[in-house]
């Protein structure tokens, strides 16, 4: 069947189709946490954070066909780390992302190792244990220290109001509305408990790409 | 030497729960190579079914027998409806639907009988908690040497090897337990041999679900409620001790599960600074790590030689 339209790819009308989009899309990014209201920002917020983790889950499960259903430890470390640095080391949040990033990626590295040697379902089954694992960790005794234990991170996010945006209030916001991505949230439902600053989550897929790497 | 012994008996009881779970996981995995990710999740679902025959006054024992039963039709027609149709384009796309499918049970439960743990009076439940297989009032048990036995926990135990009994049976002196050894080994051979290999395969995921729900059954009488966080944990341990006692063997599921109990179990008691009841999931995570980094095929099971 002969379609009505065809565009040729690189051709001129293929290239205002891509100008529109990306204005299209760059006008929302500047639209949204300027004009929108509270409500379509924390859920444009909740999409993009899915949507990094999508990403991650992308470069793992669609590059090199493994598993990994416990992402949510990854997303975790990211905002832990934030966390951490910016609750007891006074950081700014700014600077706290890279460092999320690296230490994220530096446990990818070293979570490929045994990964890269278990096949197919039983990876599946691991990564799902280490999901679990992971907000136990966060709440065990001998990391409280760390990590806060039960009672979480004061969720400090002041720093972040710097730019006209306001994004960082409401990345503070959707940390404290989402558990279930960050820690999957052993604890309760107190906004205080919850890993207080949802952009490290950003920071998680150098992690996945590495351990792709090292499957490679 | 008392306390060593109350933690080995403790750790026996909640290893029975674990070595049911594993048990539905090994039968689907011997039939079709599947892990069902959905296990816990269906053993759960039947469990608040039981919670619901014990409203409608049904006493515990039929009520667990319903609740097998409403966990075989489901089991059977899970691998009908879901498995079958996709099992034959690739084990990932099966792998999905199972994760869904425990998503989706999960959600089934919250939205049939909420988010609150029942019985609860706040919902009106006619129940005080949810009812044992077995007495477990707190004078309900024998004090040899200071170690506290309760009937409530050497029943389950008993429950289970009895179950192990029937299933060994089944598998080696039936003759579906025969053509399910066929399946298991060689589907393709056993077709041709005159099997109904659809039905051995309904019939082993009915099986699997039924044997998961008497699972779900047990430890939520052990809980004392049922909620829907109930079988994540104790779906992590089962699949511990599946692969601790090996995939592709029933015995080795109910050993491993026992194991996982009592290791547990112990580990929680000798080291409570470090595991403690907190870090037990981590001991499981260890043992299914450490399991497949060393001895892929477990304990019990046979090492799979691929034809390349």
């Amino acid at each position: 069947m002969k379609s009505l339209v065809s565009i040729r790819e690189g051709g001129l009308a293929n290239w205002v189709l891509r100008l529109v989009a990306a204005a299209f899309v760059i006008g929302l990014v500047f639209w949204v946490p300027t004009s929108a209201g509270a409500g379509l920002i924390s859920t444009a917020i909740e999409a993009l954070t899915l949507m990094s983790a999508a990403m991650a889950l992308n470069l793992i499960l669609g590059y090199t066909g493994q598993i990994s259903i416990g992402h949510s430890a990854f997303l975790g470390i990211g905002a832990y780390t934030t966390g951490i640095l910016v609750s007891r080391w006074g950081l700014s949040p700014w600077v706290t992302f890279p460092a999320a990033f690296v230490i994220a990626f530096v446990v990818g590295v070293i979570v490929s190792f045994p990964a890269s040697r278990i096949k197919g379902v039983y990876l599946a089954l691991v990564t799902l244990a280490l999901g679990l694992v992971f907000p136990q960790l966060l709440t065990w005794k001998k990391l409280k220290w760390l990590t806060g234990g039960g009672a979480g991170l004061p969720n400090d996010d002041s720093q972040l109001q710097t730019t006209g945006f306001n994004i960082g209030r409401k990345e503070g916001q959707m940390c404290t509305s989402r558990s279930s991505v960050g820690t999957r949230s052993a604890t309760s439902g107190d906004p205080t408990t919850r890993p207080p600053s949802g952009t490290g989550l950003r920071l998680v897929l150098p992690s996945s790409s590495i351990w792709c790497a090292a499957v490679w | 030497m008392a306390l060593f012994f109350q933690r080995l008996v403790d750790g026996l009881s909640y290893g029975s729960v674990y070595a049911l779970i594993a048990l539905g996981l090994v039968i689907v995995y011997r039939g079709t190579g599947h892990l069902n990710f959905a296990q816990g999740e269906m053993a759960l679902f039947c469990a608040y079914f039981v919670y619901q025959f014990g409203e409608w006054g049904i006493p515990i024992w039929p009520a667990m027998l319903l609740g097998m039963g409403v966990g075989f039709l489901l089991g059977s027609a899970t691998e009908v409806t879901l498995i079958r149709p996709i099992s034959k384009r690739s084990p990932f796309a099966v792998f999905i639907v199972t994760i869904g499918l425990f998503t989706f049970l999960n959600w089934l439960d919250g939205a049939i009988w909420g988010n609150q743990q029942l019985p609860n009076s706040g919902v009106g439940s006619k129940q005080l908690k949810y009812p044992s297989l077995f007495p477990n009032d707190p004078q309900d048990q024998w004090l040899p040497f200071g170690v506290s036995i309760r009937y409530e926990r050497v029943g389950i135990l008993v429950l289970v090897l009895v179950l192990t009994g029937l299933l060994f049976l089944l598998f080696n002196k039936t003759k579906f337990g025969l053509s399910m050894r066929a399946v298991a080994s060689n589907s393709e051979s056993a077709k041709l041999t005159g099997i109904r290999t659809n039905r051995v395969l309904m019939m082993s995921w009915g099986l699997a679900a039924a044997i998961g729900a008497l699972g779900g059954v047990v430890q939520a009488g052990l809980n004392g409620n049922v909620n829907l966080g109930l079988m994540f944990t104790v779906f992590i341990y089962g699949s511990a001790a599946a692969t601790l006692g090996g995939f592709d063997s029933p015995g080795g599921a109910v050993v491993g599960g026992l194991m996982i109990g009592v290791i547990e179990n112990l580990a929680s008691g000798y080291l409570p600074e470090w595991v403690g009841q907190e870090m037990k999931l981590g001991v499981a995570f260890v043992v299914i790590l450490a399991v497949l980094l060393v001895k892929p095929s477990g304990l019990f099971g046979t090492a799979k030689v691929e034809r390349v």
